[in-house]
């Protein structure tokens, strides 16, 4: 009878372990899965600030032209529009002629 | 010179949305030699015209009375070619293309001082820079 029972407890003793141990792999993983997903933003942040850090120290050509394309001062620059002086941005929408003496 | 031409400078012509052309008028005895010293200037450097410009206007009050030599010696610091300039002031043919371009002003009717033509539109006597601001702001694309 306590053999029997022993066995009856053997019997539901097995899957009653597997479960055990599939439940604590299920838990294992779902807890690496959440930490993983709680890293993930770190990984994606942290490279941008160096990418930050290398375009201010050496700025590629294109940002290089931009930063040039945006400093340019109109006032230096001048030039001849038939027999006219000119200043500025010789392509600027608007164009400005004063007629006047110097007296 | 436009009364507030330093601030259509600063707040349009520096960032390339308005460029400013000077058209002579000849209309004192000593306008010819003084625009004749301006574009030799310009001849030599286009900058320098813009600065002999300034210049002239800056003194105006001493320019009526000041003879080529004076007003040339104000021009020392643009550290221009002195002989060239010298050369191309006594050159009849600079003052003869000026005096050209004054016709064709009076040829198409302005003959008020001063006069400004914003793109087509004409626009005679001074007027304050609140009002350039305003049609430059017009014709500027949105």
């Amino acid at each position: 009878m306590m053999q029997r029972f022993i066995g009856c407890e053997n019997t539901f003793s097995k899957p009653s372990r597997s479960f055990l141990w599939a439940a604590i792999l299920l838990t294992v993983s779902l807890l690496a899965g959440c930490s993983a997903l709680n890293e993930q933003p770190a990984l994606t942040q942290s490279p941008a600030p160096k990418a930050q850090a290398i375009a201010t120290t050496a700025p590629t050509a294109t940002t290089a032209a931009i930063e040039g394309a945006e400093v340019v001062d109109w006032l230096q620059v001048a030039g001849k529009e038939g027999d006219l002086y000119v200043l500025g941005n010789p392509n600027a929408p608007i164009r400005l002629v004063d007629y006047s003496d110097f007296l | 010179m436009i009364r507030d031409e330093p601030s259509i400078r600063t707040n349009y012509v520096a960032n390339g949305s308005v460029r400013l052309l000077f058209h002579p008028v000849l209309d004192h005895g000593r306008s010819l030699e003084l625009h004749t010293i301006a574009e030799c200037a310009g001849e030599q450097d286009p900058l320098a015209f813009w600065k002999v410009h300034d210049l002239l206007f800056e003194r105006q009050n001493e320019a009526w009375a000041a003879t080529n030599e004076v007003v040339l010696s104000w021009l020392d610091d643009l550290k221009l070619d002195q002989a060239k300039l010298q050369s191309c002031t006594s050159d009849g043919a600079v003052s003869e293309k000026l005096v050209g371009i004054d016709r064709e002003r009076v040829n198409a009717g302005i003959r008020l001082r001063p006069t400004f033509q914003v793109n087509e539109r004409t626009i005679e006597g001074g007027i304050p820079y609140e009002q350039f601001a305003k049609v430059f702001e017009g014709l500027l694309p949105k």
